[in-house]
């Protein structure tokens, strides 16, 4: 029994040692800090003038690069955020914001209803244990205190070429989605249809994708993240700070798929919830500025670069957030 | 509780320690909690049912035992093989029953009925009522003794290594070893760590990699063409194999850490030169479950050739709904079925009219053929696998551009093929040296540096090679 408890502890040893090793090559690659695209958050200003939280459809529309470089604003939204973790990320930087700040809540048409988000994964890389939304230890593990495990074969391939290649393995993010979208736009006149895409794709695709919100988060299921944005309000109200909430242009291909007692149940509680906070709340579904030249979107529900500097300056004059 | 899971590292350790520091007359009582304990991990209130399913076998064997007329121990098999059949058709089939009567009378133009069982599937139950139903039979006749111990007797049913996905242990293979005294053997530990290593690998590397591309394909079916379809059947085949064989060998593996050999249950069976030889090769515990308690009480081969074929109809129909309730495992048994009852046709011709076939081309049409049908097992219906067995030559007039583009579309570039050619080779050169050799006793007789080296670089691949996400095992769902 001491042979084989020595052995397979010898054994244990040096492959936990060399784990370890790969490890430490894998979080120090470009790669892996630039993963999901959680770099922006090693970046956030020390004071918030405009902070905007939300999904992917708030992470597509304000591009804050348009702004003034005196101002600090930054883009706290991810692809499948919830506003629970939006809430998360409010309280992890309440002592950056104050009654200067002015802070934008996305929500879509699925946003208040159903439970957590699809994949918290991602902020482990980034946030403390009590800033993720249902923290567990086996996720604790593979992704933030041995993040190779979390990501084996992308992260081998990453510390392949950032060791042996000349070229760095590129990120799969959704920044770099947009970024690759914009670029591909082409046509020198507004167009009725996305770059790429038929009329047919376009009517399937966005269908698709508003049922698949209305599966994912039935209306029924009022709870944790309407009580979510009643915290980010309370948290506000006390910070004294200037609160937008919006919901960011999509194409009708998109909310045409939702059913109407789902819109309905959504209206009915959102304009509820700000009239009872007194805060603002702007709609910019079918707003036909951004809908009639398809040039600026990316697919049905999401804008491109060209459509996010459109409508963000659009959303800093109308709502007067510079002043 | 998952072999592939974080809890499993801690959970096997923990009772390994325990299980040898104990006195031996008490390790019985650690298995049996043990794997309560693992089981009670998926769903504790389930924990009633094996419980349950261990009183009603151990009552009935030592009924068994005190019945002195046959006819009174005929009542008590019967009741015992009723009632574990019965559980198993209230939590596996029951809802598959009303479906297909359902569709019986809709045919017939009239409203089916709206009954529908909300139960979960208990994961293994179909293998531990086997193993206890095997127990029964084999009392009633005479085989072994009944089992006077309680406990022991319930630690032989949910013998934790084997509970869930089998094999299907014979009482007189698991039982004298969960009641006999044991002594820490160096070899057979060392050599069950391999073991389990060799399962992890073909598991969450071999089997969850082609998985991801069989499951893309099988989705997204009319999506795909051409050679994306070949490489999904061929990819189904050796997914099943390795996650299947995989779980075996981990729970083989497993056993031995507590000097416990449970039987084999695979010895490459893409090696075989018939469908018979296949069904010697493949899940033995079950063909042989199904051999000893169906297939010969109904009269074997020793009868009619007419009655032989009946019988074996009649034993892999059986076969393929115990995998699954649906009628897709069901026609894939009867698959089956079907061809060997070709091979018992053919087998009675006169030897003049026999065509000679090498052994390299017997295994080849075999694993074809069983390839073929594992697409009935792994569809939604007969139709998705005629489909996919239906192939799409367009552009075969280029066969460069049509294979090319078989792998393109599942999303398999270079490196991808490269990394599932390698794979594929180590199972292919471990499974035909395990024809003849064991392959791990081969390497442990090799030089220490090149042994350890393979050791190591197992493990590495079982590492850096699986998916991030590990899969469910397959034969949880039966």
């Amino acid at each position: 029994m001491k042979k084989f408890l020595f052995r397979t502890g010898i054994a244990a040893a040096v492959l936990t040692a060399l784990l370890f090793l790969v490890n430490l090559i894998y979080v120090n690659t470009e790669y892996y800090r630039n993963l999901n695209g959680m770099d922006k958050y090693r970046n956030v200003p020390e004071h918030l003038d405009i902070v905007s939280f939300g999904a992917s459809h708030s992470q597509a529309s304000y591009l804050w690069g348009v702004l003034p470089d005196e101002v600090d604003a930054f883009g706290m939204a991810l692809g499948g955020q919830s506003l629970m973790q939006d809430a998360a990320w409010l309280d992890y930087y309440a002592d950056r914001i104050d009654e200067d700040t002015t802070v934008i809540i996305d929500v879509m048409f699925n946003s208040l209803f159903g439970g957590e988000s699809i994949d918290d994964s991602k902020y482990y890389q980034v946030l403390p244990a009590k800033y993720i939304c249902g923290w567990n230890i086996e996720d604790a593990v593979r992704y933030a205190y041995v993040p190779i495990l979390g990501n084996r074969q992308d992260g081998i391939e990453a510390i392949e070429m950032s060791l042996f290649g000349n070229r760095k393995k590129e990120g799969d993010h959704f920044d770099e989605t947009i970024k690759e979208a914009t670029e591909s736009v082409t046509s020198e006149e507004p167009t009725d249809v996305i770059e790429g895409w038929t009329l047919d794709e376009m009517v399937t695709e966005g269908k698709r994708r508003a049922s698949v919100k209305m599966q994912e988060s039935p209306c029924e299921r009022l709870g944790p993240q309407y009580e979510a944005l009643e915290h980010m309000l309370d948290l506000c109200m006390d910070k004294k700070c200037r609160v937008i909430v919006t919901t960011t242009p999509t194409t009708p291909y998109f909310y045409n798929g939702f059913d109407k007692e789902y819109l309905e149940r959504f209206y009915n509680d959102l304009t509820g919830l700000c009239d009872k906070y007194n805060v603002k709340y702007v709609d910019y579904t079918g707003d036909e500025r951004f809908t009639s030249d398809y040039r600026m979107w990316l697919d049905t529900d999401h804008m491109n670069g060209i459509g996010a500097e459109y409508f963000t300056k659009i959303f800093i004059e109308e709502n007067h957030i510079l002043q | 509780m998952l072999f592939n899971s974080w809890q499993y590292a801690v959970f096997l350790p923990i009772v390994f320690g325990l299980y040898w520091l104990l006195p031996g007359k008490y390790r019985w009582m650690l298995i049996l909690g043990a794997s309560y304990f693992f089981y009670g991990c998926w769903n504790a209130k389930y924990l009633a049912l094996i419980i349950f399913i261990t009183i009603v076998a151990y009552t009935g064997g030592i009924l068994l035992d005190r019945m002195e007329t046959d006819r009174q121990r005929k009542c008590v098999v019967a009741f015992v093989i009723t009632v574990s059949l019965g559980l198993l058709f209230v939590f596996k089939y029951f809802n598959f029953a009303i479906d297909s009567i359902n569709a019986l009378i809709r045919l017939m133009g009239k409203e089916g009925t709206n009954i529908m069982s909300n139960l979960l599937l208990p994961v293994g139950i179909s293998f531990y009522t086997f193993q206890s139903i095997g127990y029964v039979i084999d009392v009633y006749r005479n085989d072994i003794e009944a089992e006077k111990h309680l406990g022991k007797f319930a630690a032989f049913v949910a013998f934790f290594p084997q509970l869930v996905a089998g094999p299907i242990e014979r009482t007189s293979n698991l039982l004298p070893q969960i009641k006999g005294e044991h002594v820490f053997n160096y070899d057979k530990a060392t050599y069950g760590l391999k073991l389990m290593a060799w399962g992890f690998f073909k598991k969450v590397v071999i089997a969850d990699t082609l998985g991801a591309y069989v499951d893309t394909t099988y989705e997204n079916l009319h999506v795909f063409a051409g050679f994306s379809k070949v490489l999904a059947i061929f990819f189904f085949a050796i997914q099943i194999y390795c996650d299947f064989s995989g779980y075996t060998d981990i729970a083989r593996g497993t056993a031995k850490l507590f000097d416990i050999d449970l039987m084999e249950n695979f010895k490459s069976p893409y090696f075989a030169t018939s469908i018979k030889d296949f069904w010697r090769r493949w899940h033995i515990s079950l063909s042989s479950w199904f051999r000893d308690y169906v297939y010969i009480p109904l009269g074997g081969s020793r009868c009619s050739t007419v009655k032989t074929m009946r019988n074996l109809m009649i034993t892999f129909l059986t076969s393929g709904l115990w995998h699954g309730a649906a009628w897709t495992f069901v026609a894939w048994g009867g698959g089956h079925g079907l061809l060997q009852v070709a091979e018992t046709g053919l087998s009675k011709a006169p030897v003049g009219k026999k065509i000679q076939i090498s052994d390299r081309l017997k295994v080849i049409f075999t694993f074809i053929l069983v390839s073929l049908l594992w697409t009935v097992f792994r569809a939604d219906s007969v139709k998705d696998a005629a489909y996919i067995c239906l192939l799409n030559f367009r552009d075969f007039d280029n066969p460069v551009s049509w294979v090319s583009r078989g792998f393109s579309n599942l999303g398999m570039g270079p490196k991808e093929i490269l990394r599932a050619a390698g794979m594929l080779t180590l199972l292919f050169a471990y499974d035909y040296i395990s024809l003849k050799k064991d392959v791990i006793r081969l390497i442990g007789r090799l030089k220490p540096v090149l042994r350890w080296c393979i050791y190591f670089g197992i493990v590495i691949l079982i590492f850096f090679w699986a998916p991030s996400d590990s899969a469910e095992f397959i034969y949880f769902d039966f």
